[in-house]
């Protein structure tokens, strides 16, 4: 099974390694800050309060055994300084968290195997799904290309896909349909269910409420978004 | 048995019939009428939380989300701390 490490416990890490915990993966969390090591205790394999900037710390707690360390610090100098740290006992993927591209680049210079951006990216998500009410959903997969969710635009209720032909149309793929079942609960109660319908066949219809989860390029679904 | 002449039925009576003919409506996806139903039902009978529910339901399922919240905000100050509509809230909040 895979082994995970997570260094630096704020809101971002605690987040991190529950997750990881969750789906079943073994998790190593650690902090300075005993406070937060208490907190999480219960949540995750082992939790160890430690200086993480200190080569003999980390190898003590047996990070060396890791498959992947996320880092995220949000002191600059210490989390470069445990990205390289980690790189140099050998864990074979470390990702860490900048808090700006400067901090990025210093970060992929000392070795790190992927730098993430949690507010930069939740904040392009934000804004995409409040400047656009139709849109659910946005992550961007390249500078070019995203994946959005989309209320079906009204012209399209009513018609299949193979009617619609979305990809040679709009240059879009629709790699699922998120549907919305309607029902009546066990206690009478008017309910929902939902149904994700992955790669849809040509002659599945869209219906009123459907949400389409699109993978295109962004002028492409910009146009669709116009519908 | 007898149906009731429309004269002999309370608003409120009134109300629930148009309540169920609205969740039949949403239960065929014709939400458009569901919503019409479930308006005439209101005007009649404004202080039954479930007709404003099933209302934010059907507006969940056509994707109306600030409608949907209005609607369970309303089911909730009629009858507060009703669990299914909080429940519904609570998942829109970050809609």
């Amino acid at each position: 099974m895979r082994q995970f490490a997570v260094i630096g416990l704020g809101r971002f890490g605690q987040s991190v390694a529950k997750t990881l915990e969750e789906r079943g993966f073994e998790v190593l969390a650690c902090d300075s800050d005993e406070e937060k090591v208490a907190e999480i205790a219960d949540h995750v394999t082992h939790a160890v309060q430690l200086d993480a900037t200190e080569e003999k710390a980390l190898r003590s707690v047996g990070v060396t055994e890791m498959d992947v360390a996320v880092v995220s610090v949000g002191e600059i100098s210490s989390s470069i300084l445990i990205t390289l740290l980690l790189k140099e006992l050998g864990v074979p993927l470390v990702a860490s968290k900048a808090v700006d591209s400067l901090h990025a680049k210093v970060l992929r210079r000392v070795g790190a195997d992927r730098v993430i951006f949690p507010e930069r990216d939740m904040g392009v998500r934000v804004a995409e799904s409040l400047s656009t009410p139709r849109i659910f959903d946005y992550i961007e997969v390249s500078p070019t290309h995203s994946i959005v969710e989309l209320v079906a635009p009204k012209s399209f209720n009513g018609k299949t896909m193979r009617e619609l032909d979305i990809r040679a149309t709009y240059g879009v793929n629709v790699i699922a349909i998120k549907r919305k079942k309607p029902k009546i609960s066990e206690e009478g109660e008017s309910a929902i269910e939902e149904e994700f319908i992955l790669g849809p066949a040509a002659d599945e219809e869209i219906v009123l409420g459907d949400l389409l989860v699109l993978l295109g390029q962004d002028k492409e679904i910009e146009r669709l978004k116009e519908l | 048995m007898r149906k009731k002449r429309d004269e002999e039925r309370s608003p409120e009576e009134t109300a629930q019939e148009h309540l169920e003919l609205g969740k039949f409506y949403f239960l065929n996806q014709r939400f458009d009428e569901a919503i019409e139903q479930l308006k005439k039902a209101a005007s009649f009978d404004d202080r039954n939380a479930d007709i404003y529910f099933s209302l934010g339901v059907v507006y969940v399922a056509i994707n109306q989300i600030p409608n949907a919240k209005e609607s369970f905000e309303k089911a909730l100050e009629i009858r507060p701390g009703m669990k299914s509509a909080q429940e519904h809230l609570d998942k829109l909040i970050g809609v």
